[in-house]
């Protein structure tokens, strides 16, 4: 794996772009940035905004706002847009518009112009594990081959820049996974700054050196998945990413208390309110007869068991159960929270 | 834009059409509405209906037999079927005449009387065997996309076959059986030939008769109106129906179980009533055109009328392509206001080509009126007998044949396909070459034969707005039809059929309303 470099020269910067469409704005302010060889996912749920970010940036839509700035210079601003062919982005979306009439190996060599195209479009059939299908249509390969002649076919130009925009979305969900992994590695490869979106969170936090949480046509966090997963700064951002409880409390002497228990509120004043974060992964249940606490349903999923709790004050919340031991509904008990996993967000 | 422009360009002349109509002195539509206007609405109506109710019968028939029940030589005549469109009606109208003439060649033969093909019930039955392929593509579209799932239901609550048919077959195909009969009606009030050379005084038989008998362009315009609005009466129905029509289909899509295979009697019963129409629509009145044509010796060349209509179908044919792309990429701009546009374009299918030979020479008038007010005097004579003024009467009349390919034909590029290109490096204009012209080619081509064939089949339009010197294998065949020179209509007539039957064989699949 390539590390990531430090604040080099961006491969793409964003800064403040709006973008109308149809007199609807659908990005608004949007800044961001991405190094060359990292990945970057853009998360946010359908008609976010997501793919009209990626849209402007191939050059397909005009940006009402802003600049958006490649190592060649601007290449978007209000009255100014190079065209999508003089940009050198490759781009993957979700439904791979491969070019029905052409083979897989024409497609691979739509965008190459050098006289060995057809050598860099055989090399990169069997790059992406396909050398006996460049003869075949796109009607003849299965999902999972289209997804990888379209990456293929991106890539093949070598692009500073490769956009994905839900390029797994269209593909079953163990084939997802395998591709994935695929995709990741040959773009580490290839060293191509990345920017892919998608609303599903796995694929976000599997691929992603880096998360941006998109709503409404905002940003509405940016960090590491680690960090973007146990510290949400909203709660639209915290549901993106997964389950999460949100309890409701008051900071009173360094802590706030609520009814799953104490959380330190560092230097926040005393007497105002509090909604806490909370995973139910960062949340175990103990049994203990005398605890606040009661179960009222367990919850059985794939390998891992998790419990419906609710505290004295009637707020539900959802809790990973201590060990694999049945736990029967009306137990009772506390939780125990983990260090650092939760977000305070004052009223 | 570009839609728009199309749209004022074909909408002009209906709006001349109705100026001119209003400018008529009415004397001459008194006269005819004292005397014969009554007779050629109920004639044009009643032949409508008539030839559309037995269209219907024929066209469910075949369609219900070919895609429920497996018999001998199914596939071909499934095929065979839609064949009969090929042949323009009143070249069958000619045919069937001369066959069953009083003391024809053929009643000779067998020794019976047979009533003899005219009137409104010969021309309803020449309408019937001829325009059927309509609602049977359509019926049969229809009954495939259902699949045959209800149908089994139905028979499993104990109903029979035919109650079965009655109550669940023929109720989920009616908008498609509805939409084919209302194109049937609408091909018989555009018809001249058959009617005229039938004795059927019908509102189109009106407007040539004030055209050319009377010399009367205001009230052949005031025919031409109410035709009109005939017409699109037939063509709501049809809109509607196919509005229902996109509701209530897919619904059993990759469920169709096997068809039921016939044998015996059952099967030679299947084959007789795919056989009747085939017959009777296309093989009987050909062989009969080919028997005349070889005994007969020419009275002339008919090379002129041969060149004639191969200049106009594929002038017609290019124009016609250049039409449907223009539309099609307004309608891909994906704006309402284009969209509106070309729809309104399409709607000219409904418009019979006499209306529109008329509604164009009343443009002319209109702009001529106008050059003649502004200058003072006449400095420019624009005549109607131009090839002009004809190549745009087809043009308005088919526009709609020419669009639908071009428009599915792109429908298949999808916008992420130009994207994916210029991603990849390609400017526009490489994505027009790489992208768009090999994935559209066969569709247009498509556009341009349909427009070329019907050109060729095309009569009252030609006969309206024709330059006198310039002859077509329709106009040859009719003339010397009017004149009960039967024999001498056989060679023109057979060449017509001998280049449009196989080009619909090619393409009848391909056609815009299968």
């Amino acid at each position: 794996m390539t590390a990531i470099p430090d604040q080099g020269q961006a491969a793409l910067e964003i800064r403040e772009v709006s973008c109308v469409l149809g007199g609807a704005t659908i990005l608004r302010d949007v800044s961001l940035s991405v190094q060359p060889g990292e990945i970057v996912v853009v998360l946010g749920r359908s008609g976010a905004g997501k793919s009209t970010l990626l849209r402007t940036l191939a050059g397909f839509e005009a940006i009402a706002h802003g600049e958006i700035t490649l190592k060649q210079g601007i290449v978007s601003s209000p009255g100014v847009i190079v065209p999508p062919e003089r940009r050198n982005i490759g781009i993957v979306v979700q439904s791979f518009a491969l070019f029905p009439h052409l083979t897989a190996m024409q497609n691979v060599m739509f965008g190459l112009k050098d006289a060995d195209r057809a050598e860099t479009a055989r090399r990169w059939l069997e790059r992406v594990g396909l050398g006996d299908r460049g003869t075949a249509y796109p009607h003849e390969l299965s999902g999972g081959e289209q997804q990888r002649i379209a990456l293929a076919r991106a890539l093949a130009r070598e692009p500073e820049i490769v956009l994905l925009d839900e390029a797994f979305s269209s593909l079953d969900q163990q084939l997802r996974q395998t591709v994935r992994g695929e995709t990741k590695q040959l773009l580490r490869e290839t060293g191509a700054a990345v920017l892919a979106v998608t609303h599903d969170p796995d694929e976000a936090m599997e691929l992603a050196d880096r998360i941006i949480v998109m709503d409404a046509g905002q940003i509405l966090q940016a960090g590491p998945p680690e960090e973007l997963y146990w510290q949400p700064q909203s709660v639209t951002a915290a549901r993106l990413l997964g389950e999460i409880n949100v309890l409701r409390g008051e900071v009173r002497e360094g802590v706030a208390a609520t009814s799953a228990g104490s959380f330190p509120t560092g230097d926040l004043p005393d007497g105002i309110s509090v909604t806490v974060l909370v995973r139910p992964a960062a949340m175990r249940f103990r049994e203990d007869p005398a605890g606040p606490i009661e179960v009222i349903g367990p919850r059985f999923q794939a390998g891992f068991q998790q419990l419906d709790v609710v505290g004295s004050n009637g707020e539900r919340m959802r809790v990973s159960a201590g060990n694999l031991a049945t736990v029967e509904a009306g137990t009772r008990g506390v939780v125990e929270l983990s260090v650092n996993r939760y977000s305070l967000l004052p009223d | 834009m570009l839609g728009a422009l199309l749209a004022a360009v074909f909408g002009l002349p209906l709006l001349a059409l109705l100026v001119l109509a209003a400018s008529g002195s009415g004397e001459y539509l008194a006269h005819i509405a004292s005397t014969r206007l009554t007779e050629f609405s109920r004639s044009s109506a009643l032949l409508a209906i008539l030839s559309g109710a037995v269209a219907a019968i024929i066209g469910v028939s075949c369609a219900w037999i070919v895609t429920r029940f497996e018999f001998a030589g199914r596939k071909l005549f499934e095929w065979l079927l839609i064949l009969p469109l090929a042949m323009p009606g009143y070249v069958a109208a000619y045919s069937w005449y001369a066959l069953t003439a009083p003391g024809s060649r053929l009643e000779q033969l067998i020794g019976i009387d047979l009533p003899t093909v005219s009137g409104i019930a010969g021309a309803a039955f020449i309408f019937a065997f001829t325009l059927y392929p309509y609602v049977f593509l359509l019926a049969r579209n229809s009954l495939e996309a259902h699949g045959r799932l209800s149908w089994d239901v139905a028979r499993s609550l104990g109903a029979g076959p035919w109650q079965a048919f009655a109550k669940v077959g023929l109720p989920l195909i009616w908008p498609a059986v509805a939409a084919g009969t209302a194109l049937v009606a609408m091909e018989v009030l555009a018809d001249y030939g058959v009617a005229d050379f039938l004795g059927v005084s019908t509102l189109t038989v009106g407007i040539v008769r004030a055209w050319s008998s009377f010399g009367d362009p205001a009230a052949a315009a005031q025919i031409a109106v109410i035709l009109l609005f005939g017409a699109l009466i037939f063509l709501g129905v049809e809109r509607g129906a196919r509005g229902r029509r996109q509701f209530v289909s897919g619904e059993a899509e990759g469920l169709q179980s096997a068809r039921t295979p016939l044998s015996g009697a059952n099967s030679l019963a299947a084959i007789l009533v795919c056989v009747i129409p085939i017959t009777l629509g296309l093989v009987a009145p050909a062989a009969n055109l080919a028997w005349l044509a070889i005994e007969t010796q020419p009275a002339r060349s008919i090379m002129a009328a041969v060149q004639g209509t191969a200049l106009l179908a594929t002038t017609s044919g290019l124009l016609a392509i250049i039409i449907g792309l223009t539309a099609a990429f307004a309608l891909r701009s994906g704006r309402p206001a284009a969209t509106a546009a070309i729809r309104f374009v399409q709607a000219g299918y409904a418009v019979p080509g006499a209306v529109a030979a008329i509604a164009i020479l009343a443009a002319l008038v209109v702009i001529q009126a106008g050059v003649n007010w502004m200058t003072g005097g006449a400095i420019l004579t624009i005549t109607g007998g131009s090839i002009f003024a004809l190549l745009f009467a087809y043009q308005a009349r088919f526009a709609a044949v020419a669009i639908l390919p071009c428009e599915s034909a792109l429908g298949k590029v999808r916008r992420e396909l130009d994207e994916a290109a210029r991603n990849l490096g390609a400017t526009p204009r490489q994505v027009l070459a790489r992208i768009h012209v090999p994935l559209a080619a066969s569709g247009v081509a498509t556009a341009g034969l349909l427009v070329g064939i019907e050109v060729m089949k095309e009569l009252p339009a030609t006969m309206i707005l024709r330059p006198f010197d310039l002859e077509t294998l329709a106009v040859a065949a009719h003339n010397y039809a009017s004149d009960e020179r039967l024999a001498q209509a056989a060679l023109p007539a057979l060449v017509l059929l001998a280049i449009c039957v196989p080009a619909t064989a090619a393409l009848n699949l391909l056609r815009p309303n299968a």
